[in-house]
This record gives C-alpha cells, sequence and structure tokens, in this order.
C-alpha cells in the first residue's frame, strides 16, 4: 500500500538519503532500523509530507504523494518526546485530530473513551499533561495518533525515553494494538530488541540506503552486512585476509570458507556461537573450532557471558576461569 | 516624607557636586529656543567671575509653569523668556523680584509694560502671515491686504496657522484677529474655517511641513510666522540668494508684536549676579548679538541690526493693539471658544 | 519543571522569604525615589476631588478616554496585522538580507518623533512620494482630511511598535517546539487550524505581552499624535499637555493623568496574572529557521520581505535622500526650486557660524547620546536583574510588586516632569537624570526580556553545579549566564535603544551643553531656512546610522553567542 520509490535527500547540501526504496503492506509493521544521523526520522516526515523528497516518489496506492498536503494524508506521527500539546488536556489531546476531522462531538467523547480504556488511562481525560509521567505521556500520544484511524502509522523511537521495564509493557501494548487495528505501521528505533519484538519485517538504513529488507529470524540468521550485524548485536565480528580461493586467516586461525572476494583482499567475518553441539564431527560450511583465552566472565542470570581476547563474546552454561583457554564450536560467514 | 526628600536631595547633590569647585554659579532659565554667542557669554563670566549655566525647559509655556510650580525653591535665578501673552500671568503667581535696571535708558517705554519692572523687555518680534513669493507670482495672486481678504474663495486652503493651545505664534496671531475683530473673532474664524484654513499644532510643523517656500515644500503658500523669518531664509540658505523666497504680511492690525522679558526669580540666590546679567542682557552688545541668534529684534534703541535683518526682515507698520491685562483675563476664555470653533 | 507548582513556590517562599526582599531593595528604592515620590508629589499638589464634580471636566475626561482607546486599539490591531507575519517571517526562515531588515525595523523604535513626522510627511505628505496613491484613497472613500491625519497617526504607531511583535512574539515562536506543529499536521490540522489551535494559544502570553506594550504606547502616545494629527485628535496624554501646560488647569490635567495610571496599572494587573497563569512548554533553544522550501513559503518570504522593507526602508531612506537634496526655494534670481546633490548640510554640521554657545560639534551629540545610552543600559540591567530574579518565581510578594513595575510606562511625562521640579528643584539640571528618567522607561523592558529566561533555567542544572561544588557566584557564571546572555542582550538594547531615541524634553529640563542628538535635531527645526531643515535632516541621518549599527553589532553578538550554545 505505501511504496517509496529511489527517495533522494540531503541535508545542509550533503546526501543524507542517496536512494530509499521499499515497500509496507496492509497490516504489516515494518522497523527501520538504522543509527543516528543516518536519516530514519527524515524519512518518517517525508512519508508525513513535513519534509519533501529532492528526487524519488512516494506513493500510496499506488498514487502519488507529492501534492498531498499533510494534514490530508490521514497519517499518525509518535514521537520520542511526545510532542503533545501543552495548552491543551489529556482528552483535548487525544481528540484534536477528530475535531479537526469534524466528528460530531458525542462520537468524539465516545471514541477518546474507547482510545484511554485501550491505552489504560481511563479516568484520564481533564489531566494536564505535563502533569504525566513520560510512560503516560507517551501513552496519550498513541492515543492522540490511534484516535483519527489513520491508514499508517509512525513511530518515531516512540520509547527512547523510557525505562526499561516501561518500554516493555508499552511496546507490547503498541504490538496488541497494531496487532488488532490492522493498520499497517512504521517503526523507526535504534533498539534491536524492539526492533525484533514488534517489527514484521526489518530494514537497516546505512549510508543513505536500505541495505538490508528481511524478516527478523532470517536477518538473524543472515546478516549479510557487518553494518547490519553490529546495529542488531548479532555474533561476534573479527578482520580477515583472504589467503586463497577457499581459505581466510584470521588472529584466531585459518578457515575454510569461500567469501567471494579476491586474494589478499581484507575482508570481516561473523562468528556466531554454534547453535547446537549436535552433528559432532560432521562439518557444514563455515563450522569451525577456535580456541580462546577468557579475559573476563561475567554472571547473566541462566548463563555466563564470556569475553575472550580479541573481543569475542560468547556465553557458556558454565563459568570459565580467567586465563582459562577454551575451545567453542563456531559458526564462521562472510560479511560484506 | 520630609525624611525621604532629605536623603534624596543629599544623595543627588553629592552626584551633582562631582564637579570640582570654581566661580560662583548663575543659572538661568530659558525657552529651548533661547541661543546666544559663546564669546558673549564668556566675556560676562570672565568679567564677573561666574559660570553662567543655561537651563532650556521647554517651550514658554511650559518654561513659566515649572517656574511657578518652582516658586518656593526657584530652579534658578533669572528668567528668560516669558512673553506679554504670558506675562501677566507670571506677574499673577508672583515669581519676579522688581529690578530697575540702569538700561532701561536706551529702551522705548512702549516696551516696558510692566510699571513696576518685575518684568523688563529684552527682545521684540511681530507674528506675521508669511508668504511664498512665488506661488503667488506664478498663480498672478494678488496678496490679501486684510484679515477679510483671507475668507474670501481665492484664498481657499491656502493659509496654515498654528493651534493658540500649544503654539505661541499661533497665540498671538489669535489675539491679533481678536484686536481687530472684536468679540466679532471667533465669526472671522468660522468663516476662515470654512475657507479651508489648515490648522497644526506646533510651528515646526506648519513651517516645514504645510508652508510651500521652505524646505518641507508643503502644500500652503501661506503661514503664519515672523516677521524676521524671510531674513532666517536667507541666512540660513546654503548659497544666499539674491532676495528673500518669502515675505510677511505687515499690513496694518494684521501682525502681533510679542515682546520677550527677563525676570530676576524670587528666592534665588545670587541677586547681584542676577542683577549683572539683566543689565547685561539690555546692553548693547548682547542686544546686538541676539538678532541672528533668535531671530527677534532688540528693544535697546542704540543697538545696530545686522545687515540681513535691514535688508530682509519686515517691520508690522501698527501692530494689533490689545493690552496685556486684556489678555490676562481673556487668554484661556479666548482659547478654549476657538477651539470650540475650530472643533 | 513537573513539580506541582504550588509546592516548589511555597518551599522557595518559605526558605528564602527574606534575601527575596533583599533582591528588591535596589529596584523599589529606585522606582520610589524617581517615580513615585515626584508622581506622588504633583499629585498630593494638583489632584483634588472637586474636579470631579466638574461636570464640564467629567466631559473632557470622558471623549478623551474614549478616543485613546479608540486610536489605541486601532493601532494595536494594525501593528499585530504587520508584526505577526513579520515575527513569523524572522523566527522560522532564512533568507538573504535578514540581519538587516530586522535591524531596519527595530530603527523607528528608537527615532525621534520630530524625525519619523518629518519623514512620513516626505512620503505620504501632499507632496510626498506617494501623494497621489493617497489623493486617490481619500477620494475614492470620499474621506475627509482628518480622517487621512488619522489614518497617518496609525500608520506612524505600526511603525513605531512593530519591532515590539517581531522581538516578543518571534522569539516565542523561536523557541516553540517543532514537533508541536508537525503533530498537528499530521492529526489532520491545515494551516489554519495550525495555528488557531496550536499555535496561537500556545504563544499566547507572548502575544498578549506585546499587545499589552504596544496598546500601552499606543495609549500614551504622544509626539506622533501632536506632528502627525494636531490637538484635535485629544487622547489622554495630549489632553493632559494642554491642560498642564498650555491652558493652565494642573487639576484637570492631574484628573487625566490619574486616569491614565488607573487604566495602565489595570492592564499591568491583567498582565501579570496571564503571564503568571500560562505555563508555556517552549524549549530555550529550538531556533531551527531555515531557507523557505515550498512554493508557499518562498511566497510569504518574498512579499513578507517586500512588504517589510518598503514600508520601514522607504520613510527612512527619505531622510538620507533629503540630508543629501537642496531643495531650497531661490526664487529671488530664477523662478525655479534649487535641486541637487549636495553635502553642504553634512559640512555645515561642524561649523558653529554663529559662534553660538549651544553649538555642538555633532561628534559631541552623537557621544553624549551614547554615553547617556550606555549608563542607562547598565544602570537597567543592574536594577532588572534582581528584580528579574526574584520575578522569575513568583511568590505573593512578586505577584502583588509585578504591576508596578510596569507603571512607569503608562505615567503622564508632562505630569512626571513637573513632579521631578517639585521633587528635586535645582539638581533637576545635573546630567544624572537624563539616563535616569530614560531608565524609568527602560526597566520594565528589561525586567520582561529577562524574567522568561530566568524561569526558563531549570533549577536541577543550578543544584547540580552547586553539588559539583560551585559557589553561587561561579553557578550563575556556568549556568545562569550562558543562558541569559540572549536575553540580557536582548534586554540591553531594548535599554540602548530607548535611550537612544528618548526625547525627553517635556520630562526634564535640559543643559543646552550636554545635547542628545534628538535634542540636537529639535533645535534645528526650530527656527526657519533651508540649511536648518537640511542640517536636521542631516543628524536625523546620523542617528538613525548609529542606530542601525548598534543593533547590527548587537544582532551579530547574539548570533555567534547561539552559536556556541
Amino acid at each position: 500500500m505505501l511504496e517509496l520509490r529511489n527517495v533522494v535527500k540531503s541535508y545542509e547540501g550533503k546526501p543524507l538519503l542517496t536512494d530509499i526504496s521499499f515497500t509496507v503492506a496492509q497490516g504489516e509493521t515494518i522497523c527501520l532500523l538504522g543509527a543516528s544521523g543516518s536519516g530514519k526520522s527524515t524519512i518518517l516526515r517525508m512519508i508525513a509530507g513535513l519534509d519533501f523528497p529532492e528526487r524519488g516518489a512516494i506513493l500510496l496506492n499506488s498514487l502519488d504523494l507529492a501534492g498531498t498536503p499533510p494534514h490530508l494524508r490521514d497519517f499518525g506521527l509518535v514521537f520520542q518526546d511526545y510532542g503533545l500539546f501543552p495548552h491543551l488536556n489529556v482528552f483535548d489531546n487525544i481528540a484534536f485530530g477528530l475535531k479537526m476531522r469534524n466528528v460530531p462531538v458525542d462520537e468524539i467523547k465516545q471514541r477518546v473513551s474507547v482510545l484511554l480504556e485501550q491505552v489504560n488511562l481511563s479516568g484520564f481525560d481533564s489531566r494536564k499533561v505535563t502533569d504525566l509521567s513520560g510512560g503516560e505521556q507517551q501513552r496519550v500520544a498513541l492515543a492522540r495518533a490511534l484516535a483519527p484511524s489513520p491508514r499508517l502509522l509512525m513511530f518515531d523511537e516512540p520509547l527512547g525515553a523510557l525505562d526499561r521495564s516501561l518500554k516493555e509493557d508499552l511496546l507490547n501494548e503498541i504490538r496488541g494494538i497494531l496487532h488488532k487495528t490492522k493498520i499497517p505501521a512504521i517503526y523507526v528505533t535504534h533498539d534491536q530488541e524492539e526492533a525484533f519484538t514488534i517489527a514484521d519485517r526489518i530494514l537497516v538504513l546505512h549510508e543513505g540506503t536500505i541495505i538490508r529488507d528481511a524478516a527478523p529470524q532470517e536477518i538473524w540468521k543472515e546478516p549479510q552486512y557487518a553494518a547490519v550485524a553490529k546495529l542488531l548485536g548479532i555474533g561476534n565480528i573479527i578482520d580477515a585476509e583472504i589467503i586463497s580461493d577457499k581459505k581466510v586467516r584470521t588472529e584466531f586461525g585459518t578457515f575454510d570458507i569461500n567469501c567471494a572476494n579476491n586474494i589478499g583482499e581484507k575482508v570481516q567475518l561473523l562468528i556466531q556461537e554454534f547453535p547446537s553441539p549436535s552433528g559432532r564431527g560432521v562439518r557444514g560450511e563455515g563450522e569451525a573450532q577456535i580456541q580462546l583465552t577468557v579475559e573476563d566472565v561475567l554472571f547473566k542470570q541462566d548463563q555466563f557471558q564470556v569475553k575472550a581476547r580479541g573481543g569475542i563474546v560468547i556465553h557458556m552454561k558454565e563459568a570459565p576461569k580467567v586465563d582459562d583457554v577454551i575451545t567453542v564450536q563456531v559458526q564462521v560467514k562472510c560479511l560484506s | 516624607m520630609k525624611k525621604l526628600n532629605l536623603l534624596l536631595s543629599s544623595f543627588l547633590f553629592v552626584l551633582a557636586a562631582c564637579a570640582p569647585k570654581g566661580p560662583a554659579t548663575l543659572t538661568v532659565m530659558t525657552h529651548d529656543s533661547f541661543a546666544i554667542s559663546e564669546d558673549v557669554v564668556t566675556a560676562f563670566e570672565q568679567e564677573n567671575n561666574v559660570d553662567v549655566v543655561f537651563l532650556a525647559s521647554g517651550d514658554t509655556g511650559t518654561m513659566l509653569n515649572k517656574a511657578i510650580l518652582a516658586k518656593d525653591a526657584p530652579l534658578a535665578d533669572v528668567m528668560f523668556g516669558v512673553d506679554n501673552t504670558f506675562l501677566s500671568r507670571a506677574l499673577e503667581a508672583d515669581i519676579f523680584d522688581a529690578y530697575q535696571s540702569p538700561a532701561l535708558s536706551d529702551v522705548p517705554a512702549e516696551f516696558v509694560l510692566d510699571s513696576s519692572y518685575r518684568a523688563l523687555p529684552v527682545d521684540y518680534g511681530d507674528v506675521c502671515i508669511n508668504y511664498d513669493k512665488k506661488y503667488f507670482e506664478e498663480n498672478d495672486l494678488a496678496m490679501p491686504a486684510s484679515f477679510e481678504d483671507l475668507a474670501k474663495p481665492e484664498y481657499n486652503g491656502l493659509l496654515v496657522v498654528q493651534n493658540p493651545a500649544t503654539s505661541s505664534p499661533g497665540l498671538a496671531f489669535m489675539l491679533a484677529t481678536r484686536a481687530y475683530f472684536g468679540d466679532g473673532f471667533l465669526d472671522y474664524w468660522q468663516s476662515l474655517k470654512e475657507n479651508g484654513v489648515v490648522v497644526v499644532d506646533g510651528w515646526e510643523t506648519a513651517y516645514y511641513t504645510n508652508f510651500s517656500a521652505s524646505s518641507g515644500q508643503g502644500p500652503q503658500p501661506m503661514v503664519v510666522s515672523y516677521a524676521s523669518s524671510p531674513a532666517a531664509e536667507v541666512f540660513f540658505a546654503s548659497e544666499p540668494p539674491a532676495d528673500a523666497p518669502t515675505a510677511s504680511i505687515v499690513a496694518s492690525g494684521m501682525c502681533f508684536r510679542q515682546i520677550e522679558f527677563v525676570g530676576i526669580l524670587k528666592n534665588g540666590q545670587n541677586r547681584d549676579l542676577a542683577e549683572k546679567f539683566v543689565d547685561f542682557m539690555l546692553s548693547k552688545q548682547f542686544q546686538e548679538d541676539m538678532p541672528l541668534n533668535m531671530f527677534v529684534y532688540p528693544v535697546n534703541q542704540s543697538a545696530q541690526l545686522p545687515e540681513v535683518f535691514t535688508q530682509y526682515a519686515q517691520v508690522a507698520e501698527q501692530p494689533a493693539n490689545i493690552s496685556y491685562d486684556d489678555i490676562a483675563s481673556n487668554r484661556d476664555a479666548w482659547i478654549e471658544s476657538w477651539n470650540e470653533v475650530m472643533k | 519543571m513537573n513539580l506541582s507548582p504550588a509546592l516548589s513556590t511555597k518551599t522557595r517562599s518559605y526558605l528564602s522569604a527574606n534575601s527575596r526582599i533583599l533582591f528588591w531593595i535596589p529596584t523599589l528604592l529606585f522606582l520610589f525615589s524617581f517615580f513615585f515620590f515626584p508622581l506622588f508629589k504633583i499629585l498630593a499638589l494638583t489632584f483634588n476631588f472637586e474636579t470631579l464634580a466638574d461636570f464640564d471636566n467629567l466631559l473632557v475626561a470622558r471623549d478623551s478616554l474614549l478616543f485613546t482607546f479608540y486610536q489605541a486599539a486601532l493601532s494595536t490591531l494594525l501593528t499585530f496585522a504587520l508584526g505577526l507575519p513579520a515575527a513569523i517571517l524572522f523566527a522560522k526562515f532564512n533568507f538573504p538580507g535578514k540581519s538587516l531588515l530586522r535591524a531596519l525595523t527595530a530603527v523607528p523604535f528608537m527615532l525621534p518623533t520630530v524625525v519619523v513626522a518629518a519623514a512620513f510627511n516626505s512620503l505620504l505628505g501632499e507632496r510626498g512620494l506617494f501623494a497621489t496613491t493617497f489623493d486617490l484613497l481619500l477620494s475614492t472613500f470620499d474621506l475627509q482630511p482628518s480622517t487621512f491625519n488619522f489614518i497617518l497617526i496609525l500608520i506612524a504607531h505600526t511603525f513605531y511598535n512593530t519591532s515590539i511583535v517581531i522581538r516578543i512574539v518571534g522569539n516565542a515562536i523561536s523557541r516553540l517546539d517543532p514537533k508541536l506543529e508537525s503533530s498537528a499536521r499530521v492529526l489532520g490540522a491545515d494551516t489554519f487550524h495550525v495555528w488557531k489551535d496550536v499555535i496561537l494559544p500556545i504563544l499566547r502570553p507572548s502575544l498578549l505581552a506585546a499587545a499589552l506594550l504596544v496598546f500601552m504606547f499606543d495609549f500614551t502616545s504622544f509626539g506622533v499624535i501632536l506632528l502627525l494629527g494636531g490637538s484635535q485628535f485629544a487622547t489622554l496624554e495630549v489632553e493632559i499637555y494642554i491642560r498642564a501646560l498650555q491652558l493652565p488647569n494642573l487639576n484637570l490635567a492631574a484628573l487625566l493623568s490619574v486616569i491614565q495610571l488607573i487604566f495602565t496599572l489595570v492592564f499591568s494587573i491583567l498582565y501579570s496574572r496571564t503571564i503568571n497563569q500560562v505555563s508555556t512548554q517552549t524549549a530555550p533553544r529550538f531556533s531551527a529557521s531555515r531557507p523557505p522550501k515550498t512554493l508557499r513559503e518562498r511566497l510569504f518570504v518574498f512579499t513578507g520581505y517586500w512588504i517589510l522593507l518598503t514600508f520601514f526602508l522607504l520613510p527612512l531612506l527619505s531622510l538620507p535622500i533629503r540630508s543629501f537634496t537642496r531643495l531650497e526655494a531661490d526664487r529671488g534670481q530664477r523662478t525655479e526650486v534649487q535641486y541637487g546633490f549636495t553635502t553642504d548640510y553634512y559640512e555645515e554640521l561642524f561649523i558653529n557660524r554663529r559662534g553660538s554657545l549651544f553649538y555642538v560639534p555633532p561628534v559631541q551629540a552623537a557621544l553624549n547620546s551614547l554615553g547617556f545610552a550606555g549608563i542607562t543600559v547598565i544602570l537597567s540591567l543592574a536594577l532588572g536583574y534582581p528584580a528579574a530574579y526574584a520575578l522569575a518565581k513568583p511568590t505573593r510578594l512578586e505577584k502583588f510588586l509585578d504591576p508596578f513595575l510596569m507603571l512607569p510606562l503608562g505615567a503622564s511625562a508632562v505630569m512626571m516632569g513637573l513632579g521631578f521640579i517639585l521633587s528635586f528643584g535645582r539638581l533637576i539640571a545635573s546630567p544624572f537624570f537624563i539616563p535616569i528618567a530614560h531608565t524609568l522607561i527602560a526597566l520594565p523592558f528589561v525586567i520582561r526580556t529577562l524574567q522568561p529566561a530566568l524561569a526558563s533555567i531549570p533549577e536541577r542544572l543550578r543544584q547540580a553545579a552547586s553539588t559539583l561544588g560551585a559557589s553561587p557566584l561561579r553557578v550563575w557564571q556556568a549556568v545562569d549566564f550562558p543562558i541569559l546572555s540572549r536575553a540580557t542582550l536582548s534586554a540591553a538594547t531594548f535599554a540602548f535603544t530607548v535611550s537612544l531615541g528618548e526625547f525627553g524634553a517635556t520630562l526634564l529640563i535640559t543643559r543646552p551643553e550636554y545635547p542628545t542628538i534628538p535634542i540636537a535635531i529639535s533645535r534645528f527645526l526650530s527656527q526657519p531656512g533651508g540649511l536648518n531643515y537640511g542640517q536636521a535632516m542631516a543628524m536625523a541621518t546620523v542617528l538613525m546610522l548609529l542606530t542601525t549599527l548598534s543593533i547590527l553589532l548587537i544582532e551579530k553578538l547574539r548570533f555567534n553567542n547561539a552559536g556556541e550554545l
């Protein structure tokens, strides 16, 4: 339903987005992931009509939105710092979009009370928004965006300012609401946990383009790019050098893997803990054993996080001692 | 209240007394139009070992009101600039001490209005209609020869006057009409109003904005100003022209003679110096310096007039005849009723 | 910010009730000595209740009050019609020549009324540049010449006061969180609704503040009305002037000035109530002005730019043009007027032709003006800072005192002048009184500019600094000052500009040896002759250049400073 086609945008004379294309289907939640300053918010602003692409097009149901001003687009937008109207109370904030659409007063009242219930803020109608806590303010912002039943919802790092437990609660609420309402959504974040929790599809924005666009589990399995792996915190990334067709050399030894690069080139490899110890002896592509010197051990609830020399982090059921040399089974993949 | 007053005064006195002590100080209160040459004042200061400080205190009415308010603790020792339209108010308020200056010997008796010598005449000037010579030439229009002429249709919208409530030439001109028409002067003004007379509040606006012969290039070729203004137009031209661009209508009864007075303020501090300063103002030296500084005529008959005056400035043939007592008792009522008519 | 306000003020006032009084002492002492005391003196002498028994007096009071309201309301509306779009233009957009245009709009505020009147007459007067346009307007709508004068007054008020709206409202707009506008737009508000339902309500305090100041200036306007209209347009202030100084009826003048004071007090109370009620969610640094992007924005910037440029530049330009143009009647020799370029008037400024005692070289007049303005800035900042500090977290004491700070703006200058004479006698001739009088008028601006900035400093920052070992002075240096420096510069500009343009001749007795530029101009204009007029225009040009330069300098400082933050 929503499509971005070769969108180009620069910021203060420097190219920010070089070529952005993606689509969002009905009922789908996509997550836009990228480092800060990568232009995620700009994409949202352009979709909302608050900013304009220099080239390319934004289409809704195959119709170009270029001529449609933001107030006629029927989209919802939720900001990290809420953007609530300080001069209006909770009720009037949520009712704002409905009033703009000249919805009858009775209907507004009814709709707002339903929404307040939905975001667990029943009875907050006449509270001043400036007196609410951060989480409450964000619920109001969510209800406000939902009120006019937008054709598309956009979230610009909505939970960035909240503490961890609040974040989880609210994230689940948003997820529930999105599933129930079937409103397509674009969720911008730099937090991989949020992304994995909420997204049907994750889009990774890097250096002005979308370098990866796939379902969460697929990305987890095949991050393909060092940038994606880093951003999503998948495995360990190490430097390597191609020494022959099927061999690369690293500080942890030489691996048999075909990275399709020229000999002598430097590449980056992804080292993941082997998913399960099954199939001992039968080695698939990229499976290897490496030896690590333990530098530090951290207790992490049901397991131990082991930091080894060379910056590799793995998890173990039992804690090794510092300076022990341990042997681990890993999966090695080429990154580009 | 007294305590606070004292406290403040002493505080301010400390501020004011920062200047080093020197010769005695004589303070002279004047209206804003007062001007004098530096060497003339310096000569007086050296001769009498005194510092003369001038206080510009607003227009004549404002200055007088300030002086009356501060009667008990006067702001100055000498006050210059009260004219015959305000004289009676000054005398009634009793702000001056009498002083019969020996220098009055050179001054014709007609100028000495106060027989008890509380206010002594210093200068005089005639308030007359000034006109734009070129306009009358180009339009082949005859000069109005009397007040009655001004109400004729050919002069419709050609005259700008000042409000007598806010301007002293305006008041002077109104008094001239009052002297001429008597109680019928209001009817005359009604006819002037119907003939498109323009009223503004101050001389500056009338002369520089409305008058056509001034630098303002305004719409009216006739303005109420002074008979000495044509001389000023010549004197203050960047390239002095051969003839003045303006002239005054000095026909009998159409001008009002303003006489300005000096007086020694009651409760002043330097009676001796004040007397000397009054003598000085009447002296030939000061009287000859005055015309080009203030564009007024000296009352001292021995004073020589500058050439620009003898050549371009006119003197009223027969100024309006109206006594200052008459002015004193009716001034405010006349102004009020004038304003009623002109509203 | 999120603390319950009742709680926070309560604890604060409890903790520092005594020290709060200390904050007020300098300001109150100043106001009592130089405002309330002289005012009391003159009113005690002249005000009596018998004046009220005279029906004619009441009629004068009623008529002048009604007319004052009428013209002030119209002037304020007109000022906002121009000032609000201008404030948006400056707050939201960048365009070439912005700072120059901004400085230009602030220049009129400082010009003495004689100069502005001359400028308007040379433009719109019957022989002015736009005379035909106005003739056409007059004849089309069948207007009386007095209506024309009235329109001129309204335009001149707009010309004077637009910079107030630009400054106060523009400041608030640039501090507005842009997300609010985005939210509203996405929620379906078009431009009209964004303004009606979101931006204007949030800007309400600043709009009110600006409207109040503009209204107050129009309410007490004096010179503009006398010079462009005449005393037929009898506002309260004009009527006071006439009754106090020309037609001596000091009792009626006192009655009128009491009425004027009461209304000023009412406005002030309304104002301080409103501003304390409305909590604004404005962040200190959102000044994201940017080049116009869409066609509509470009059109807005383009038209706004040209309208402002025309409205402000033409009258201002007419002064330097006249100062270089010979327009003297020279009819003795030819029947033509002498036209042409000349520098005579400037050269003449440096010549003391008559050896006059009161001749002052233009440089000296400029230095006098700058000196007085400098003292005014220091004095009003020194007095304004403590009061603004106390006002930033108002307790009952502040809520009571607040409205009184504005009163000097609404007091009749004429009556104050007389009060000064009664209170200070001969001391009034001291040149110190000039900056004191200027400070009286500048102080309300200074406090009003500093107070919101002070209120916007989060207490947490101060606490953080002091727990890190900073002494109160260091806290002020490290936290308050950087945040306040912009506001301080704005306040200083206000004080400076008020002082530069303040004529003050009716208020005080002046020493002709220390003339300021406005006084020099009025001296030139009080005598006939082309040279005098030309010199007045030349002097006005000097004043204009001086003020424009100072404003540009301050704007630049402000900009650099904002860059550092």
